[in-house]
This record gives C-alpha cells, sequence and structure tokens, in this order.
C-alpha cells in the first residue's frame, strides 16, 4: 500500500467513521470492522500506560515499539507481535499491520488506527506463546485465515482455540529449553476469559 | 582422485561437532549443516518463514530453532515441527568421505518419482536416534528415494512392521505399512 493509497483511505475512515459518535467508534474499539479489502479497528492509549506496551520479535530480538506512535508505524507480515494487557498471545500474521495515529489526539492519549488487509488464500493468522526467558517458541496455534474466508470472526474464534489449547496443558506453557513456565495466555475480549485469564492479563 | 558429479566439499566433519549446526555456503548459496549427536544433515539456510539465517539459529531439542522467529525444523526430514502445519524446509543431499563433508547440489531442482511404497517392500533403515523408549526414529534410504519412518525398537537384522512417510519433494503424503530391515 503506497502512501497516497493510506491517505486516501484514511480521508475515506473520516468520512465513514464520527468520532464522536460513541456508539459508532465502539465497534471499532472493541475488535475491527471490515472496510472494503481491509480489517480497521481503533486503538486509544495512554502514552503514560506502562502496561500497553507493545513488543514484537524480529532478527534484533524483542524490540518495543514507541507508543507516543509519530505518523505511522508498521509491523511486517510474519511478524511476531503482543500488546501487554490486551491479548495474551503473540500474533504473526502474514499480512502487513499499519498503524497510524488520527489526527484528534490530545496530549495524554492517543487514538490508533490499526489496518490490515483481508487476508488472501495460502496466508494464515498464527497465535504463539514464547519463553519469556530464552525466547524459545512454546506453543503455536495456526488458524488458516485466507483459506477459510471466515472474515475477522473466523479470526476471532481461532484466537479462542488457540488460547483455550495453551492454557489447557501445562505442557504446552512449559519451556523444552531451560523448563521456565510461562503464564496463561488470554483474548482481547475481557468477557470471554475466565478469571485466571484475566488475572494473567496484568501479568504480561 | 575426481570428484563425482553433483557432490560438492563444504567442510571438514572436524568443524561441526556432535550438537552444533554450521552456515555453509556454496558460491553465494548458503546450507545449514547440522549434526545431531554424530549424525549430520543438511538443509537450505533459509527459514521458510520469512527467510531467517537457521544455521544462526540453535539446535533444541535436536530441532532446529530459527534465530528469528523461533520456528523449528526436524534437520533429519526438514519437516516443521513448530508449527507443525508450516511448510518444512528443504533438505540437502549430504555425505561424509574421509572426514570431509559434501552436498549432492545436483538433485536441488530436480524431481524424483513419486513415491509410493508397498506393503512387503524392504527398506534399509539407518537407526539415527531415539525419541521415546519405545520407539526408534530412523531415517531409511531405499533404492526410489527418501522415507521418515517411526521403527519400533529392534536390533540390527531384525525386520519390522513400520508406518513410511515420504518426505519433501517425493510428494507423497500419505502412510503405509512396510515391511522394513534394520541394518545399524
Amino acid at each position: 500500500m503506497s502512501m497516497k493509497d493510506l491517505a486516501q483511505l484514511a480521508e475515506k475512515m473520516h468520512e465513514n467513521i464520527d468520532m464522536t459518535d460513541q456508539a459508532e467508534l465502539k465497534k471499532y474499539l472493541s475488535g475491527f470492522q471490515t472496510l472494503g479489502e481491509n480489517f480497521i479497528g481503533i486503538r486509544k492509549r495512554k502514552v503514560t500506560d506502562p502496561t500497553s506496551k507493545t513488543y514484537q520479535i524480529g532478527p534484533k530480538g524483542v524490540i518495543e515499539s514507541s507508543q507516543e506512535l509519530v505518523g505511522m508505524h508498521v509491523i511486517y507480515s510474519g511478524t511476531p507481535h503482543h500488546t501487554r494487557g490486551t491479548f495474551g498471545y503473540w500474533h504473526i500474521n502474514d499480512v502487513d499491520e499499519i498503524y497510524f495515529r488520527m489526527p484528534d489526539a490530545a496530549n495524554q492519549e492517543i487514538t490508533v488506527c490499526i489496518l490490515m488487509r483481508v487476508p488472501k488464500p495460502g496466508e494464515r493468522d498464527m497465535f504463539a506463546w514464547y519463553c519469556q526467558q530464552c525466547s524459545t517458541l512454546l506453543h503455536c496455534f495456526v488458524y488458516p485465515s485466507g483459506d477459510k474466508g471466515e472474515g475477522i470472526q473466523g479470526i476471532w474464534n481461532a484466537e479462542a482455540l488457540a488460547v483455550t489449547e495453551f492454557n489447557s496443558d501445562p505442557r504446552f506453557r512449559t519451556c523444552i529449553n531451560c523448563g521456565a513456565a510461562h503464564p496463561l495466555g488470554y483474548r482481547f475480549y475481557a468477557p470471554l476469559n475466565t478469571a485466571d485469564e484475566e488475572a494473567a492479563r496484568l501479568v504480561w | 582422485m575426481a570428484q563425482e558429479t553433483g557432490w560438492t566439499k563444504v567442510a571438514e566433519l572436524s568443524e561441526v561437532p556432535p550438537g552444533t549446526l554450521k552456515a555453509v555456503h556454496v558460491n553465494r548459496d548458503y546450507y545449514a549443516v547440522v549434526n545431531l549427536d554424530g549424525s549430520v544433515y543438511a538443509l537450505e539456510n533459509e527459514c521458510p518463514h520469512r527467510g531467517g539465517p537457521l544455521a544462526g539459529g540453535a539446535l533444541i531439542n535436536g530441532e532446529v530453532a530459527c534465530p528469528w522467529h523461533g520456528f523449528r525444523f526436524d534437520p533429519r526430514s526438514g519437516k516443521a515441527t513448530m508449527p507443525v502445519e508450516h511448510e518444512p524446509v528443504a533438505r540437502v543431499p549430504l555425505r561424509v568421505i574421509d572426514g570431509a563433508i559434501e552436498l549432492d547440489l545436483s538433485s536441488r531442482n530436480g524431481s524424483e518419482a513419486p513415491l509410493d511404497p508397498e506393503v512387503g517392500q524392504v527398506y534399509e533403515v539407518a537407526i539415527e536416534s531415539e525419541f521415546e523408549s519405545q520407539w526408534t526414529g530412523a531415517l531409511g534410504i531405499g533404492h526410489i528415494g527418501e522415507y521418515d519412518v517411526s521403527v519400533p525398537r529392534a536390533k540390527p537384522g531384525e525386520t519390522r512392521q513400520v508406518l513410511v512417510t515420504a518426505l519433501g519433494k517425493n510428494q507423497w503424503t500419505g502412510k503405509k505399512e512396510a515391511t522394513v530391515e534394520v541394518v545399524a
């Protein structure tokens, strides 16, 4: 996607999404909506909130994305990424995720738009967990989102299956390399989590 | 001694001690050579996930872990082990001659006939390592290709019924029972 395409999309979003309409906004804040060929979500983040940090894994290891998002940030396809306190797994998808700051940001709370293309056949969404001590991949649930064609709801359903599977067996959460135990996984949407899973949200 | 067509020396065996992996290259192509408890294998160096250099990773429980995102592969077969649904990494035929590791690069882009083992077919199986107490993992090398098989614990010379799974570019993904002769 070129900068011109992105600018046009942002303009389209401003035309279609009334940021003052709380009911409308809630649909985007609580997940993603499909707009054309893209999934779009909106997140409000407090710049000073230390529990809301996004991490990604790449050739340089685990790195933290800046919370003071200026302009645009891209999590490239295939890159494991995790936002502390928001979703309890490392998401690995086969499409780029583009984050850009909405222009109505306040000083202490920024509004970020997340944009990703709807997966095409052959593309997947993976839900993974890495050892917090040595970064060994502990468990990975693969959902062929592009082949299923079930839209964003299919991905949420897969998220539920992945988290349930990871939490169901302590062997999944025990590192085969160093033996460290990993906290429970948890879903993005809090009401779907057990009390123990919600407690894990506070931990990682 | 003239070198056979396709086989290229890439390293001395002493350069890849047991439990290690090493990047080797022929011209501009890199490969990951793995010494798994004394048995040596070669894989394409590029991780099929996002192209990470496998030889720069680690051996974890006998599996090659990519240094970028931790995806793991069985060096004996190239199959992905975590996540298992992922595409495999291509194996490269390897042999050790007089302490030298050689790769057969002539077959990298070649195609083999589809594999369809028959019940009763005798395969030679070289024991490589133990998975669990009751089972022994093995790499079988037959006259029509290479197979990854699980062999009940057996002594050399014994014959066992096993499941034979074809690998890689053979493109045969099913399983069949076959009789194998354990030779070493």
